[in-house]
Order: structure tokens, then C-alpha cells, then sequence
């Protein structure tokens, strides 16, 4: 019995301070007016003359006029536990001339260009150089390349490599043989079996590298591209950097791709050289002192692995990391309050939309012309709402219907609120991939507006007027990164959605990436996907061609949900087209058009910024990068 | 005992064996592995590429024989190369395993330290101050989430204190005091949970045994209080706590993803997670026979201990 009262008694303990203490931790209590009324007896004698000639009792009703008083009586509010400012940016605990970054991820440390899935950290970090680069001011400028020029044909081009630059180590001066040997490796037209990065781009536009002489190679166009040398050779995009085939002589030839050293080494020609590398650990580089460009100011820069943001804050103020990327937006001011600096080093800002997943409407391959096989069991059975299906015969009506949808939905999403509740201020509207509202270039017109009560009568005049129907959006899985800010958007987006359609039946589904991965690529995904797809970075050019994983060219590889004949239309016009004023045309065409249907519906411009301690750092000036949240370490100005 | 150790060997085998097949099976059923190098972005893989690529990892072959290909060159020491960076499986698990075993083994001795002893303590003392601390601790330990205790522990001993750094594992530096400072937190935090199973899987036992006729004829024969726990109890309450504790340990040699993620420690517990997005079908594998070839050896050392404690069970 005393066991049972002891029980009792601990468990009602709890029961009272569980709650107890929510309601302390909690934040303020909803204000709410209470009216009272008061009841207020006025009584009010009316003198009756009356000739008495007995008093006889009689009942007399006296009027009573009451005054009804009311007062708003505002309930007490807890007041705001004032939250202690962060302790200002602390002296940093590394030694004078070094450097630590708090990554997300310390990838492979594969030097082997064959074999290098995940290339980007070796140039980003400053190990690797690219034949060219970008300057401050997002111009397409050489580097290891120290001019071009294309064929008139735009069949080939001539690459002059710079002379003088050496290779970490003992591996002598980069020459012509390095170049092509390199892009050999990874190529997959000329080694099938690479895993580069960038293989199957190296593919689909070069189709041959050769050596012309000790300081030029020749690169033959499988289909020209304007984005070769701004894109895929560029080290602040998808380029490659080079190593020295000289570190594989005797063991390694395209056929026999056995090159252990270079396997387990990264050797290249960039500020910064490895000092050591392990993969989801640690990376250490250290300056190159004899560099041909720029001697970095840090003598040794290390990379740490830190995949909790949490962590990464922690680590900031604590002074064992001066940098630290990937924070979420909520920390930023914090940490900007309390001394930190929080720039956007390579300027790049991701767009966040949903993409109408489903929206199919090639029926052939674009490059091969192969059926794609959508009548009959293909895509257009899907009875989505928000998927239209052009081939005739099929449902009549339902390209209007599903566009009428799609706006809807778009215009039911209020962008300035997720930048002030979600972004915590940063960032700005986005409108489409491919723009920045940002940009001097931006047309208004390409703006969608917030009008919940335009959005419910354009659903209105659809199948389903009150929005009842199954709707998921796909996003990252929260733990573990992948999600983060994109996960907060779309739990908006999706109440914003709710708000107009109560009766809606929707999901935001969080999930790893590799769950919808598959659909992706095999072109059966029709679950809108919110997010920033292939091109969401503000830094792309309006002018280069765009979309290609927006159609059917890029079967058997990455695909966004949606095959749209006018992005294939156009991506091959500006490709071929060599006028920087003409290509902006057909791509602002092909954007009148996207907007029209609104294939993917832009939500928030989300910036990328990096925070580091202004005690170890005094200035850093980085360049346009497509992907990368930092580079250019080489042109950090230490602080001490 | 012969026959018994032939019998836990063979059984062993084939649980090595179903395990990875079943494991090597389900990463097919998640998609095609060659997706890992279907970059978003850019022109994706050409048919060339996919055609070679498939060729090379045998993906034209029926599943069986893929496996039966995998347990060959495996029984010779070959688990294959990560299809992320062609870079052997062995050596990827080998670079990770070393922090994975030093934060499990110092895990399980302070969740084993803390855990057995307060439940002796909880069971002797039954209702009083000692029982409530323990059934507190307890209850804390099952209810706080390893995120929660891990995020806290950092604001409060790194941030706010400064006593300790809040992350990383800092292998340049001498164990004393660096690297025995940064298993502080990550210990805790792994440990907690399973002190607190052990609290009361032991309290539970030692109740049951304490309860018993032989240890109250002890306590009659004028048996001193420490000989009546130490020696005759909680020698007999140990079977549960024994079987929980090979569990834990092996566990802990596993990985754990999320100390490993909070603390930043370079651990295989996130490999694994990782190489299952990736959908990286020889890293898994490798990785599921390890752990595999963990749990075989915990349970079997578990039987063995078995033996120890309780000399009446014999195989």
C-alpha cells in the first residue's frame, strides 16, 4: 500500500511540475480581452401623490434603470524573460595564422581524377584551380587557361595553358600533357568507367582532348555549349581541377586506371596544399608559399566535420572554429548581435519553389526521338490535379484545369511573410528558376502575387473547387541536414495552402533524398518537389542555356519532375546561339512561357551565408560561385 | 561444450550470411546504385558510361550471383571498393572504426560502472533517498532524448562554462588531457540510457533475489551485509544485467548517429547512415558484416559469461 502511495504521489509530482515548468519556459501568453459587465442599480424614487385615508400595503414597482458598465479588463500577462545578449565573439582558441572551418561535410579525399564522384571540395577549398574562373564581379576570367579561341564552326576550341605554374610536391610545371590527361580520366566519352563529377557533361560536350603542343591543347565540341568555359571548366561551377599525370607514370593508362598514389593523395596546383585529409573527419591545408598567383595570408587552414548546425554555433562561440557555414538563418542575427560577421562570400542565394512534379508533356526524346511511351499506360492516367496532359484525345480541358490549379496554389502563398517568419528577414521573393529578383534584368511581370481570395476562385473553377484533394510535397529529411530551412518553408507553404483549402489533404513529406531519388531520374515522379532543383542558384547567368533536367535530354540522369518541350525547345536555340542579346531573348520567352503555366511555383530566395569571428578574420573577399558557400581562402585577411 | 561451440559457430555463419543478404537484397530494392552518379545538374551520365559502369559492377548479373560474387571475394579478405570513391571497404570501415570502438568501449564501462552498482544500491536501500536518486536518474536517462542531453551538454560545459570543447575528437593531441576531456560529453550522453537500463534490470533482479529463502538463512547464519550482496545476491541477480550488457556493447561498437553527428565525432555509426543514402551497396555490406560479425561474438561471450556467474549452467 505504501509502495502504491509512494507511486501515486511521485507521479502526481510530476504531473504537476511537467506543466508547471512548460508554463514557466513557455513563451508569452496569448493576450486575450475579457469583457465584464458590471451591473450598476440605479434607483430612481417617482413621488405618486396619493389621498391616504388608510394605509393600505400595496406592492409598488419601482423602475430601475441599470446601467450596464463595460469594462475591458486585460488579463495580467507574464512578463518577457529578458534572454540574455550572447557573450560577444571570443578570441579565437587556434593558434596566430591559422585557421578553422566548421563544414558540413569533409568529403573522399581522392586525388585520382577517375575516380573523384565528389570533386568540389578540393577547388572550392583552394587545393585544385580550374582552367578558368570567375572574377569579384562574376566575369568569366583564365586561370590555368591563359586564353582560347573557338574554331568559327564551334567545332573545337584551343586552350593556352599558363606556363610557370608548378604542382605541389615534386611533380614539376603544369603542361598541355597534364591538361588532357586529366580531362582523359574523366571524361567519360574517353573512360567509360569514370565517376567524376562531371563524366557525363565532359561527355555530352567534348568528344576528344588533345595535346597541340607543350602549352596548348585542342577540345573537340560533341555539341557546343556557351556554358563550356563559364560552367563546366570553371572552378567556381562544375569544373575540374588538374593533377600531374606524372604522378602515375608507369601506373596508370586510361585502360588500366590503377594509380594508387594519386588514389589516396590529392596533388593539384592551387594556393593551398593537403596536408591531410580524412574523409567525414578533418581536412588540413596548408599555404603554398612558391604560388604563381596569390600566397594565401593563413599559413594552415583546417576543415572540420561538424554535421549538427548546433554544433557548428557552438563551436563558433566558444572560439574553437573562426568559420563555420551553413547556419540557419534563426542564429544569424544573434550571432551578427553579438560581434560575428555573416556574409553571403560567394553571393550565391538558392531559389526555393515547388515543382508541379508530373508534368510530363514530351512525347519523344528530345536528342533521340525515341517514344517515350506516355499514351497509354503512361503519365497522362495520372489524375492529378495539378498535372495536365497534352496528348490529344486525353481528357480534353485538363491542360487548362491543371494550370488553373497551379496558380491557384501559387498565388496562395505569401512570400514577404516567409521571409519575415521563416528567413528571419533575409532573403527576398523568388519568382521562377532561372531568375533573380534581384537583378538589374528582373521584369516585374515575372512577380506572382498573394491573393488567398483570387486563389480560391481560380480553384473554384476547377474539378475540385474546394481544394479537396491529395496533395504531398516532397522535402528533405530533417535529420541529418538535408532538410533544414527547406523543411520550415513548406510546413508554410503547406498552412498557407490549408488556410484556403481547409479541406485539402496534404502532406509535407520528410524523407531522405534517396527515397525520391529514384523517381527522379526514372522521369516517374509526380510528387511536387520543393526545393531548388538543378539551376536554383541566383548566380547562373540569364543567358546561358537552362532547364536541360527540366526535359527529356537528360534521361538516365537527374530529372526535376517535369519534361517541358519549350525548355528543350530552348535550351538547344541558346545553345547554338552565340549573340549574348539573343540568347537573353529566347530565355525570356521561354520564362513568359513558364510563368503562363506555371510549372514551378517560386517561393523564397534563400541566401548562403557563412559566419566567421571579425578576431580572426578582418576581410575575405570571394567571387560568384554557382555552388559554393565559401572560396577564395587564399584572400582571407587575418585578423592577428 | 564441443558440440556447443560447433553449434554457435555454425550458427554464427549463418547469420553472418542472412544478414548480408537480406541487407544486399533491400539495397537493390531502394533503386539502382548507379544513381549515386546521377548528379543533378549538368548533362547526367551517358549511355556509355551507365553501359561500362554496369559492366564493372556486375549490375548486368542476376542478384544471386551478385551476392555469391560479394561472398567469395569476401571470404578472402576483399570486401570490394565504395562505389563513392572506388576506395577499398576495408579500409574506409578501418579509418572509422578506431573512434567508433574508443567512445563505445568507454561508453559501456561508465553505463556498466554507473549502472549495475546504483541498482544494487536502489534494491538494498528500497524506499529510501538512495532508491528515489536512482529511480530519478532512471527515469531521466529513459526519458531525455541522446539529442536532447547532447545539445544541452554543450551549451552548458562548452558554451556557457567553457570546461570543455564542444566537439570533435582531437587525435594530434596527447590523451591527457585533450582527447580525455572530448570523450566527456559524447560518454554521457551515449551512456545515460543504458546506465539506466541497467539500473533497473539490477534493481529489479537483486529484489527478486534478495527476496529468497537462502539469503535469508544467510542473513540468519550471521552473514555479514556485504558478503549477503556482493557475494551471495548480486552474484545471482547478474544473468538479466549480463545478457543487457552484451547487447549495449555491441551497440556501442555500431555506432551511434546521433552522438556521432552532435559531437562531430568521425565515428562509422554516420558512414552507415551515409552509405545508405548513397545507396553505396558495397560500404553497406561490409558495414552490415561487421556489425554482424559483432553481434555473433556479444551474444556468444555473453553465453560464456553465463558460465562464470552461475556455475550451474553448463552447454
Amino acid at each position: 500500500m505504501r509502495f502504491l502511495k509512494n507511486r501515486l504521489f511521485l507521479a502526481f509530482s510530476l504531473l504537476v511540475a511537467i506543466p508547471v515548468a512548460i508554463a514557466a519556459c513557455s513563451s508569452d501568453p496569448e493576450i486575450v480581452e475579457k469583457i465584464v459587465e458590471v451591473e450598476k442599480v440605479v434607483e430612481v424614487e417617482k413621488e405618486v401623490q396619493v389621498e391616504v385615508t388608510k394605509v393600505v400595503e400595496k406592492e409598488v414597482t419601482v423602475e430601475k434603470k441599470v446601467d450596464v458598465v463595460v469594462t475591458a479588463t486585460p488579463i495580467p500577462t507574464a512578463t518577457p524573460i529578458p534572454i540574455a545578449p550572447l557573450e560577444p565573439a571570443p578570441q579565437p582558441k587556434n593558434a596566430a595564422g591559422t585557421l578553422t572551418a566548421a563544414v558540413f561535410d569533409v568529403a573522399p579525399g581522392v586525388g585520382l581524377p577517375a575516380n573523384q564522384a565528389p570533386v568540389e571540395a578540393m577547388q572550392y577549398w583552394g587545393v585544385g584551380e580550374g582552367l578558368f574562373a570567375m572574377d569579384a564581379g562574376g566575369t568569366i576570367t583564365n586561370r590555368l587557361a591563359s586564353g582560347y579561341t573557338i574554331a568559327e564552326d564551334q567545332t573545337y576550341v584551343d586552350i593556352d595553358i599558363r606556363t610557370g605554374v608548378k604542382f605541389h610536391g615534386d611533380f614539376g610545371e603544369l603542361s598541355a600533357e597534364d591538361i588532357v590527361w586529366t580531362l582523359d580520366q574523366s571524361n567519360a566519352t574517353t573512360n567509360p568507367t569514370s565517376i567524376h563529377g562531371q563524366a557525363g557533361d565532359y561527355a555530352a560536350l567534348f568528344s576528344k582532348h588533345e595535346v597541340i603542343d607543350s602549352d596548348t591543347v585542342r577540345l573537340t565540341f560533341s555539341a557546343f555549349d556557351p556554358r563550356w568555359n563559364g560552367h563546366f571548366l570553371n572552378e567556381q561551377a562544375q569544373g575540374t581541377a588538374f593533377v600531374p599525370k606524372a604522378a602515375c607514370d608507369g601506373d596508370a593508362t586510361i585502360a588500366s586506371l590503377s594509380c594508387p598514389f594519386l588514389q589516396e593523395n590529392i596533388v593539384s596546383t592551387g594556393p593551398y596544399s593537403v596536408s591531410e585529409w580524412k574523409q567525414d573527419d578533418k581536412a588540413i591545408i596548408t599555404k603554398n608559399s612558391e604560388h604563381w598567383r596569390k600566397v594565401g595570408n593563413a599559413d594552415t587552414i583546417t576543415f572540420l566535420e561538424v554535421p549538427e548546425p548546433a554544433t557548428r554555433v557552438a563551436m563558433l562561440r566558444t572560439g574553437e572554429v573562426d568559420i563555420a557555414d551553413s547556419i540557419p538563418l534563426k542564429d544569424i542575427k544573434p550571432l551578427a548581435e553579438s560581434g560575428f560577421k555573416a556574409e553571403s562570400i560567394t553571393r550565391a542565394g538558392r531559389v526555393h519553389q515547388i515543382i508541379f512534379s508530373g508534368n510530363y508533356w514530351e512525347a519523344t526524346h528530345h536528342r533521340t526521338g525515341e517514344d517515350l511511351k506516355r499514351t497509354g499506360s503512361g503519365y497522362c492516367i495520372h489524375d492529378l490535379p495539378w498535372v495536365g496532359c497534352n496528348i490529344e484525345g486525353k481528357q480534353p480541358g485538363d491542360m487548362e484545369e491543371a494550370r488553373d490549379v497551379r496558380w491557384a496554389l501559387a498565388k496562395a502563398i505569401d512570400r514577404e511573410l516567409l521571409i519575415d517568419t521563416v528567413l528571419d528577414g533575409f532573403g527576398n521573393v523568388a519568382s521562377l528558376e532561372y531568375v533573380d529578383t534581384t537583378a538589374e534584368w528582373f521584369k516585374d511581370k515575372w512577380l506572382i502575387p498573394y491573393d488567398p481570395a483570387a486563389a480560391a476562385e481560380q480553384m473554384a473553377k476547377t474539378a475540385w473547387p474546394e481544394g479537396k484533394f491529395v496533395m504531398n510535397i516532397w522535402t528533405g529529411g530533417e535529420l541529418g541536414g538535408s532538410g533544414g530551412t527547406n523543411a520550415e518553408i513548406n510546413d508554410a507553404v503547406a498552412g498557407m495552402w490549408l488556410a484556403v483549402w481547409p479541406d485539402m489533404d496534404l502532406q509535407v513529406m520528410k524523407s531522405a533524398y534517396s527515397v525520391i531519388r529514384p523517381g527522379l531520374v526514372g522521369r516517374t515522379n509526380t510528387i511536387p518537389y520543393a526545393g531548388d532543383c538543378d539551376e536554383g542558384s541566383t548566380t547562373i547567368p540569364f543567358d546561358w542555356p537552362h532547364g536541360s533536367t527540366e526535359t527529356s535530354i537528360t534521361r538516365g540522369g537527374f530529372g526535376c519532375g517535369i519534361e517541358i518541350p519549350k525548355i528543350a525547345e530552348t535550351f538547344d536555340k541558346v545553345s547554338a546561339e552565340s549573340d549574348a542579346a539573343k540568347r537573353f531573348e529566347y530565355n525570356e520567352e521561354m520564362v513568359d512561357y513558364l510563368y503562363d503555366q506555371m510549372i514551378f511555383a517560386g517561393t523564397v530566395q534563400v541566401p548562403t551565408l557563412v559566419v566567421y569571428n571579425p578576431n580572426s578574420i578582418s576581410g575575405w573577399l570571394g567571387t560568384p560561385s554557382m555552388f559554393a558557400t565559401m572560396n577564395e581562402f587564399e584572400h582571407i585577411e587575418l585578423a592577428r | 561444450m564441443r558440440k556447443y561451440l560447433i553449434q554457435r559457430f555454425s550458427f554464427g555463419i549463418l547469420s553472418l550470411v542472412a544478414a548480408t543478404l537480406i541487407v544486399f537484397v533491400l539495397s537493390r530494392a531502394t533503386g539502382d546504385p548507379l544513381l549515386l552518379y546521377a548528379k543533378p545538374g549538368g548533362y547526367g551520365m551517358s549511355p556509355e558510361q551507365i553501359a561500362a559502369l554496369t559492366e564493372k559492377l556486375a549490375l548486368d548479373k542476376p542478384l544471386i550471383v551478385q551476392y555469391l560474387i560479394w561472398l567469395g571475394r569476401t571470404v578472402t579478405g576483399d570486401l570490394g571498393n565504395t562505389l563513392l570513391a572506388e576506395q577499398p571497404v576495408l579500409d574506409v570501415i578501418k579509418m572509422k572504426i578506431g573512434a567508433t570502438f574508443q567512445l563505445g568501449l568507454v561508453a559501456w564501462i561508465v553505463a556498466t560502472a554507473v549502472g549495475i552498482p546504483l541498482g544494487v544500491l536502489s534494491a538494498v536501500k528500497r524506499g529510501s533517498v538512495w532508491d528515489y536518486i536512482g529511480r530519478i536518474f532512471a527515469l531521466f536517462g529513459q526519458a531525455t532524448p541522446v539529442f536532447f542531453i547532447g545539445i544541452l551538454g554543450i551549451l552548458f560545459f562548452a558554451v556557457n562554462l567553457g570546461w570543455l570543447d564542444a566537439a570533435g575528437r582531437p587525435t594530434q593531441e596527447p590523451f591527457f588531457p585533450a582527447q580525455f576531456k572530448s570523450l566527456i560529453m559524447p560518454t554521457v550522453a551515449l551512456a545515460w540510457l543504458p546506465a539506466a537500463s541497467y539500473l533497473r534490470i539490477t534493481r529489479s533482479a537483486m529484489l527478486e533475489v534478495l527476496d529468497s529463502e537462502y539469503i535469508k538463512l544467510a542473513r540468519a547464519k550471521g552473514v555479514s551485509q556485504r558478503a549477503v550482496i556482493w557475494r551471495h545476491a548480486l552474484r545471482n541477480a547478474l544473468i538479466p544485467p549480463i545478457t543487457v550488457s552484451a547487447l549495449i556493447l555491441v551497440g556501442f561498437l555500431e555506432g551511434s548517429v546521433v552522438v556521432e553527428a552532435v559531437y562531430a565525432w568521425p565515428g562509422i555509426g554516420r558512414m552507415a547512415v551515409e552509405s545508405i543514402h548513397n545507396n553505396d551497396f558495397p560500404l553497406l555490406t561490409g558495414i552490415i558484416l561487421m556489425f554482424a560479425v559483432l553481434y555473433v561474438l556479444g551474444s556468444f561471450l555473453a553465453d560464456i559469461a553465463y558460465t562464470i556467474v552461475d556455475p550451474r549452467i553448463r552447454y
